[in-house]
């Protein structure tokens, strides 16, 4: 039984009835999203839902790297605005773009990673919460590049509202799902959601747990980068409202809490459901929204308090 | 295999450590023994880096590794368990061992030799504490260690079951020549399985020799009793 110890991700494991409850979960999903465009004739509510396809993907990401490792981010939004920023100040190629804002994405993501090397539990939460009130302060103030709260104009590629879009966004959005999804059911996995049991043990299971959440974060990242490119092509302009952190942050945090945390699943039809929910609210009062708003940050408490009494 | 040498390590007043040097032999089964706050674990923490000394120097299999992190001293052959049990209590018993190896045949392995193969599939939540203890020996095989550190394995545990685990452990020394160094507070288990004790008090190592010797120790009988 001696050698020495080599850290791979492992083979794909897919047993019990959670997992096939959950794989059951993502089959009824893509299949709903599949028949969208054939029942759903308003073209503001295709580009509504093409928009939460998006975010509920970012979500899933957020669930993935920050959610399922524990380490609770609340400057998530940063790795949108890099990811947007570097990609549209560069090009106006699409193919370009894309690729642009997955690095950017990565790059936002070990930027998040960082702090977790020295920092754990809330110190971490609170030192990330101020990246991107940073990166909107810098879009504000150098107006000329960032165009502030304005916004960079977005090259017109896509068609917004058809249903080329809406499929376009969807096809994505199942590759990206099926990505995480196949992730956490490895040893990978296995070790995000350890540590977010006991980073001691993991660290004296031989792995170096700053590695992991660095791969985390890029992975996670650069999804989201991809995403935030989609997201704010269909939106016409990349600005600040991208990267404030409220209320995007408070839904990401109620969509993965909601149910298996760190399942990447739920956290993704949370993300869809809560998005679509913002538009709704659109058309509330701020004092209606604000109470919602408060509502949720409550229920988030409870969650988050009733997953850690749990340990 | 593993020589610690001259280590000191102070927590702001209290010296938790005060020039401890020690040795242990390959294939060795060693007991380190002494009264609460003597500086054990805090020993066991410096050899696996869990602890960085103020001074001194650890070395394992001739290299020093005063410096190096938790996980890369893993690599070279140093498992340890913890005074409280540690483990993932929402993963099941083989995941928990899936943490340390991805070599699944290793795990089916680990789990035989520790009694744990039918429990494979259970939450280690559900585990009763003798389970747990046979788990965290489980890991640290599944590690493919050649020094084992465990901290008070059979804390908990009724005499049957230290038994078992003193026997346990005992067989893993011969058939697989792993090197033991093992923390105890329950000396007449730990006595049956080990073959030299290191007797520590107030950071420093106070007597060494085999479990005859140490408890005739007058210096051992008053750090344990206040008298000679």
């Amino acid at each position: 039984m001696m050698g020495s110890y080599k850290p791979k991700i492992g083979p794909l494991r897919m047993g019990g009835p959670r997992a096939l409850g959950d794989f059951a979960a993502i089959v009824g999903i893509i299949a709903v999203l599949a028949v969208v465009p054939f029942a759903v004739t308003s073209s503001y509510l295709l580009s509504a839902l093409s928009m939460a396809l998006l975010f509920g993907v970012i979500t899933a990401t957020y669930d993935f790297a920050s959610i399922r490792t524990g380490y609770i981010n609340l400057g998530y939004t940063f790795i949108m605005g890099i990811a947007g920023y570097v990609a549209f100040l560069s090009t106006s190629s699409p193919q370009l773009l894309a690729l642009l804002a997955a690095v950017g994405g990565a790059l936002g993501g070990v930027l998040m990673a960082l702090p977790g090397f020295r920092l754990r539990g809330p110190f971490y939460a609170m030192a990330t919460l101020i990246f991107p009130f940073v990166l909107i302060v810098i879009a504000r103030t150098m107006y000329d590049v960032f165009k502030g709260d304005d916004g960079v104009p977005v090259p017109f590629w896509l068609p917004v509202g058809g249903p080329y879009a809406y499929y376009l966004v969807f096809s994505f959005a199942v590759v990206s799902l099926l990505v995480l999804y196949v992730l956490i059911r490895t040893r990978f996995g296995t070790i995000l959601k350890s540590m977010s049991e006991d980073e001691i043990l993991v660290e004296s299971n031989g792995i170096n747990t700053n590695i992991i959440k660095l791969v985390s974060f890029v992975i996670a990242g650069t999804i989201a980068g991809i995403s935030t490119f989609l997201y704010v092509s269909l939106q016409g302009v990349m600005s600040t409202a991208v990267i404030e952190p409220i209320p995007l942050l408070i839904y990401m945090l109620l969509a993965c809490g909601i149910y298996k945390p760190g399942g990447v699943v739920w956290s993704f039809m949370g993300g869809i459901g809560l998005y679509m929910f913002d538009i709704y609210l659109r058309g509330a009062t701020p004092e209606l929204r604000l109470a919602i708003i408060s509502a949720m940050l409550i229920i988030i408490y409870f969650l988050i308090r009733g997953r850690h009494a749990a340990r | 295999m593993l020589r610690v040498e001259s280590v000191s390590k102070r927590f702001g007043g209290v010296v938790a450590l005060d020039g401890v040097s020690v040795e242990v032999d390959k294939g060795e089964l060693m007991g380190l023994i002494g009264p609460n706050g003597s500086g054990k674990t805090t020993l066991f923490n410096v050899v696996t880096g869990h602890v960085k000394p103020d001074n001194g120097r650890v070395v394992f299999d001739g290299m020093d590794i005063t410096r190096k992190p938790v996980h890369l001293r893993v690599k070279i052959g140093i498992a340890r368990s913890f005074q409280q049990p540690k483990y993932f209590p929402s993963l099941t018993v083989r995941d928990n061992l899936r943490v340390a190896t991805r070599d699944e045949g290793l795990i089916e392995e680990a789990l035989k030799v520790v009694g744990l193969s039918g429990k494979s599939s259970v939450p280690a939540a559900k585990l009763t504490l003798h389970e747990i203890r046979r788990l965290e020996l489980a890991r640290c095989l599944a590690l493919r260690p050649k020094l084992v550190l465990l901290d008070e394995p059979m804390a908990g545990l009724a005499m049957r079951e230290a038994a078992e685990l003193g026997e346990l452990i005992k067989s893993l020394n011969s058939t697989m020549g792993l090197t033991y160094v093992i923390v105890e507070h329950r000396l007449s288990s730990l006595f049956k399985v080990v073959e030299r004790v290191v007797v520590m008090n107030a950071g420093r190592k106070i007597a060494e020799g085999t479990p005859e010797d140490v408890v005739r120790n007058p210096l051992v009988k008053q750090a344990y009793l206040g008298r000679s």
